[in-house]
C-alpha cells in the first residue's frame, strides 16, 4: 500500500510517499512559496535529488503538478497507485479526538480553527480541498496534532481562568506534537511488549513539548492553548508571568500582538543567548565560554527537568523517559545534563551508549530506576500509519 | 523597648506594637476602607477587640488614628516609647537584598519601583512618610517582600524573553512573600539546628507562593515579576499560556489592562467555581458543587507540581517541606491531599498528626508525616509582623 503524507506551514508543503509494507520512504520533497513569485519544488527519490522552479499559483497547481511529477519521474504509474493521502493537521480543537476521513465538513472545521493555529490550519485546509477536488477517488485522512492529547482530564486541560472563557471561547489546554508523542508511545509499547506503562515523552526540537502518558493515554502535556507555553524553546518563551505582557506593552509602546510575536519569535534560547535559537550553535558558543549562551542552555535543561519532575509525581512514578526530535535525538550533551538533574528520581545514564546518535536505543544503565530511551520521531510516518489503519478498517 | 510594625496596603493599614527583645505583642490593629466614607478599624489589646470608625481620607489620617489608638488604649504613655518602626514594602527591586533604615535615597529608590507594584507601593510610601512626619526622631526601617529572594541565581530569576527586557525594564523574577519565607527559614534553622537548611516552603494563603531554599538561601520561587505568577490562587490565575491574553483581547473585546485585572481578581478558585476563600470552596464541595471540587483539584495539582519541581531542583536533598499561611495552617484535607500525591517521592502522611493541627485548635504546628517519610512535612504558622519587628530591632540597636 502506498500512502502520501502531507504537512503544510504557511506557503510551504512537505510530502512523503511511503511504501507501507515495509514503512520505507519512496520519495519525499518540499514545495515552497506556493502562490508567491519564485515558487519551486524539490524531490528526493532513490539516489536522485531534483530542484526546479515551477509556478504554483495555488493548491490546485500543487495537487496537479505534484502527481504529474511523480508519474513523469516514474515514481508511480498513475494516481491510482496512491492508496491514500494523510494530512497532518495542527489543530483539531476539542472536536477531533482521533484521525478521521476527510469530507467537506472536516475541511470546514479545520479552516474554522485557523485562529488557533495561524499559518497551519488555513494552509492545510486549502491543500485538502484541492487534493479532494482533483483526486476524488483517493481516500484521504486528517491526522490531528491535538488529537492524542484529547484524553487529558478536565482538571488538567482547564486554566484557572473565568470558566466562561472556556465555554465561550474554547480557552483550554490543547497540547501539540501529539502525532510525535503518539509515535513515541507506540514504539515504547513495542519495545516493552505491553501497554500498561507510564511514560514521559520529551519532544525537544526547535519547538518542544513534554507529555505525561499512562496506559497509552496522555494525562498532561506542557504546551497549552497554543504552542507558546510549556518548556522554554528555540525562540519561544514557554511559561512566563502573564503580567509581563501589559508591562512590556507600556514600556515598549507595543500592542499585544507584537508582544506575543516577541514571545514566539525572539525569546527562548535565542532571546536569552542573544545569539541563536539553534542548540548546536549554542553548544559551540558554550564551549567558547559565552556566558549568555551557557545560561540559556542551562535554563533550557532546567525547564525540561522541571517538567519531568512535575510529571513524575503526576504519574506517581515513571517506567520510561523518551527523548525525541532534533535536540532529543542528536544532542548527547543536553540528554546527559537533563538526566544528571534527574539522579534524585533514580535516573542513571550509560554515558557511552548515550554517545550514539540517530538510532532507537536505550541510554540508561540496567540499574537505572527509570529506563531512558532515544526514539527518533517520524511524524510523517505516523500520519501515514493512521491513514493506512483507517483505510484498512473501512 | 517597643517597636512598631506598619503594613500599609492600597486601602488598609495593619499595625502591631511589640515589646522587644521579648517579642511580646502589646497591641495590634487593622484599619480598613481608607479613602472611603465608611472607614473603620479594629484594635486588639489584652485579648479584647475594640471597633472604631470615622471617614479617613488617606493614609496620613489613618496613621493619626493608629497613633491615637496607641495612646488611648494605653499601649504607650507617650509616643517617645517607640524606638523604631518597621514598614512592610512590597518591592525592593534589585536595590535591596535585606531590610534597610529609610533615608531620602531609600524613598527615591522605592518610588522608582512604583511601576512594578502600582497597587501597593504608593500606600507603602505614604505609610513611611506619614510616620517620618509624626515621629521625626525615630528610625524607620523598610522590610521588603522581595529581599529574601535576591539570592536566586540569575539562571533562575531571568525569564526566557529578549534579554534587553531585563536590562532596560527590569523584567525578571523578583518573588514575593519573602518576609514569610525568611521567617520560616530562620525558624527551621533553629528547629533543625543548622544554618544550611534545604527547604521547600509552601506559603499558601489567599495569595500563594512556594520557595526552594538551599543552604538557608532562596534558590527559586514561584511568584515572578509580579505576584500573579506561579500557583493558582484565590482570585489569581498563576502562570498561564501568555497567548491567551491576545486571544481573549480580540474575542471578548477587552483591553489588556482589563484582562490583567481579571487574571488578578476573577481567576484562580473564583474563576472556576465562584468562591475564592478555601473555606467556602470546601463547604460547596460538601454540598456537592462539582465546579468547587474541580477548582480545588486544580489548585492542589499545581501546589504538588511545584513541590515536585523544587524537589528536583534541590536534587532530592530536602530537609523539610514546610506548609504555612492561612490555607495550609488550617486546611487539613488540602494538606492530606498534597502529601498523598507525593507518595512516589517517599512522602508518608501521619493522618492523626495532620488532623490534630488547625489554626482554630490549640495545636498549630508540628510534623504531619511519619518517621519513615523520605521528607518530613511541617506545619508552622508564619509571622511576618514579628519578622519585620526583628529586622527593625536589629537595625535600630
Amino acid at each position: 500500500m502506498k500512502i502520501l503524507s502531507i504537512s503544510t506551514r504557511g506557503n510551504e508543503l512537505k510530502f512523503y510517499l511511503f511504501e507501507m509494507d515495509d514503512q520505507s520512504i519512496i520519495a519525499n520533497g518540499i514545495i515552497s512559496r506556493i502562490g508567491l513569485e519564485d515558487s519551486s519544488y524539490s524531490i528526493s527519490f532513490g539516489s536522485e535529488n531534483i530542484t526546479e522552479h515551477v509556478e504554483f499559483r495555488d493548491y490546485n497547481d500543487v495537487a496537479n503538478i505534484l502527481f504529474d511529477k511523480l508519474v513523469t519521474l516514474n515514481i508511480i504509474n498513475s494516481s491510482i497507485d496512491i492508496n491514500g493521502i494523510g494530512f497532518r493537521v495542527v489543530h483539531g480543537g476539542s472536536k477531533y479526538v482521533d484521525s478521521v476521513f476527510v469530507n467537506d465538513k472536516v475541511i470546514q472545521d479545520i479552516g474554522d480553527l485557523s485562529d488557533f493555529a495561524p499559518s497551519y490550519n488555513d494552509s492545510i485546509s486549502l491543500a485538502m480541498r484541492s487534493f479532494r477536488k482533483i483526486f476524488p477517488d483517493i481516500p484521504m485522512v486528517a491526522v490531528f496534532d491535538t488529537a492524542f492529547n484529547q484524553t487529558i482530564s478536565e482538571e488538567n486541560y482547564l486554566y484557572p481562568l473565568p470558566l466562561d472563557w472556556y465555554e465561550k471561547y474554547g480557552i483550554r489546554k490543547y497540547g501539540f506534537y501529539g502525532t510525535s508523542h503518539k509515535y513515541v508511545t507506540k514504539k515504547v509499547s513495542e519495545i516493552l511488549g505491553r501497554n500498561d506503562f507510564k511514560l514521559i515523552s520529551c519532544h525537544l526540537g526547535n519547538g518542544g513539548s513534554v507529555s505525561a502518558i499512562e496506559n497509552m493515554k496522555v494525562i498532561d502535556t506542557s504546551m497549552g492553548f497554543t504552542p507558546l507555553s510549556g518548556i522554554m524553546m528555540g525562540t519561544r518563551s514557554g511559561d512566563i508571568d502573564p503580567s509581563i505582557i501589559p508591562y512590556i506593552m507600556k514600556k515598549e509602546g507595543l500592542n499585544v500582538g507584537e508582544v506575543i510575536d516577541e514571545l514566539n519569535n525572539n525569546s527562548g534560547i535565542y532571546g536569552l543567548s542573544q545569539y541563536s535559537g539553534d542548540m548546536l550553535e549554542i553548544l559551540e558558543e558554550c564551549n567558547k565560554g559565552n556566558e549568555n549562551a551557557i545560561r540559556a542552555k542551562n535554563k533550557f535543561v532546567r525547564s525540561v527537568a522541571d517538567y519531568i519532575g512535575k510529571y513524575y509525581v503526576l504519574l506517581g512514578g515513571v517506567d520510561v523517559i523518551a527523548f525525541t526530535a532534533g535536540i532529543g535525538e542528536n544532542s548527547v550533551q543536553i540528554r546527559r545534563e537533563i538526566c544528571e538533574k534527574l539522579a534524585c528520581l533514580g535516573v542513571k545514564l550509560d554515558l557511552d551508549i548515550n554517545n550514539h546518535i540517530g538510532e532507537m536505543i536505550k541510554i540508561s544503565t540496567d540499574d537505572s530506576k527509570i529506563q531512558v530511551y532515544v526514539i527518533p520521531t517520524k511524524e510523517e510516518l505516523m500520519v501515514a500509519m493512521d491513514t493506512e489503519k483507517l483505510i484498512k478498517n473501512r | 523597648m517597643k517597636y512598631l510594625c506598619v503594613n500599609a496596603g492600597s486601602s488598609s493599614l495593619k499595625f502591631q506594637l511589640v515589646e522587644m527583645p521579648e517579642e511580646k505583642v502589646i497591641i495590634s490593629g487593622y484599619i480598613e476602607k481608607i479613602g472611603a466614607e465608611d472607614s473603620f478599624w479594629n484594635t486588639k489589646i489584652n485579648g479584647k477587640k475594640i471597633r472604631g470608625e470615622k471617614p479617613l481620607k488617606n493614609h496620613s489620617e489613618a496613621v493619626d488614628v493608629m497613633l491615637e489608638e496607641l495612646i488611648d488604649k494605653g499601649a504607650v504613655e507617650s509616643l517617645c516609647e517607640i524606638k523604631g518602626i518597621g514598614h512592610r514594602v512590597l518591592h525592593g527591586g534589585e536595590y535591596y537584598k535585606d531590610s534597610i533604615v529609610v533615608d531620602g535615597k531609600v524613598i527615591k529608590n522605592i518610588e522608582s519601583l512604583t511601576k512594578l507594584g502600582p497597587l501597593h507601593i504608593p500606600g507603602n510610601l505614604t505609610g513611611i512618610k506619614a510616620m517620618m512626619k509624626a515621629l521625626p526622631d525615630v528610625k524607620n526601617v523598610a522590610v521588603f517582600d522581595t529581599a529574601f529572594h535576591q539570592t536566586m541565581p540569575k539562571m533562575n530569576y531571568i525569564y526566557p524573553v529578549p534579554l534587553e527586557w531585563y536590562k532596560k525594564y527590569g523584567v525578571r523574577k523578583y518573588g514575593f512573600h519573602g518576609t514569610s519565607h525568611k521567617y520560616i527559614t530562620e525558624l527551621m534553622q533553629e528547629k533543625l539546628g543548622k544554618e544550611d537548611v534545604n527547604l521547600i516552603i509552601c506559603h499558601v494563603g489567599s495569595g500563594a507562593s512556594i520557595s526552594a531554599v538551599r543552604d538557608g538561601k532562596c534558590l527559586d520561587t514561584t511568584m515572578g515579576l509580579t505576584p500573579l505568577d506561579g500557583l493558582m490562587m484565590g482570585t489569581r490565575s498563576g502562570a498561564i499560556d501568555p497567548s491567551i491574553i491576545k486571544y481573549i483581547s480580540e474575542e471578548a473585546n477587552l483591553s489588556v489592562q482589563e484582562i490583567d485585572e481579571i487574571l488578578n481578581k476573577n481567576s484562580g478558585l473564583r474563576g472556576i467555581c465562584g468562591f475564592n476563600d478555601n473555606r467556602d470552596v470546601e463547604k460547596a464541595i460538601a454540598e456537592g458543587d462539582e465546579n468547587a471540587k474541580l477548582a480545588l483539584d486544580m489548585y492542589i495539582d499545581r501546589i504538588v507540581k511545584y513541590i515536585a519541581e523544587y524537589y528536583v531542583e534541590l536534587e532530592g536533598n530536602v530537609d523539610a517541606v514546610v506548609m504555612t499561611a492561612g490555607v495550609l495552617e488550617n486546611g487539613k484535607e488540602t494538606r492530606e491531599a498534597i502529601i498523598n500525591k507525593l507518595k512516589c517521592l517517599g512522602f508518608k502522611l501521619d493522618k492523626k498528626a495532620n488532623d490534630a493541627i488547625a489554626g482554630f485548635k490549640d495545636q498549630k504546628s508540628g510534623i504531619i508525616t511519619t518517621a519513615d517519610s523520605s521528607v518530613p512535612v511541617y506545619v508552622e504558622p508564619t509571622n511576618e509582623e514579628i519578622m519585620i519587628v526583628r529586622d527593625t530591632y536589629k537595625l535600630c540597636k
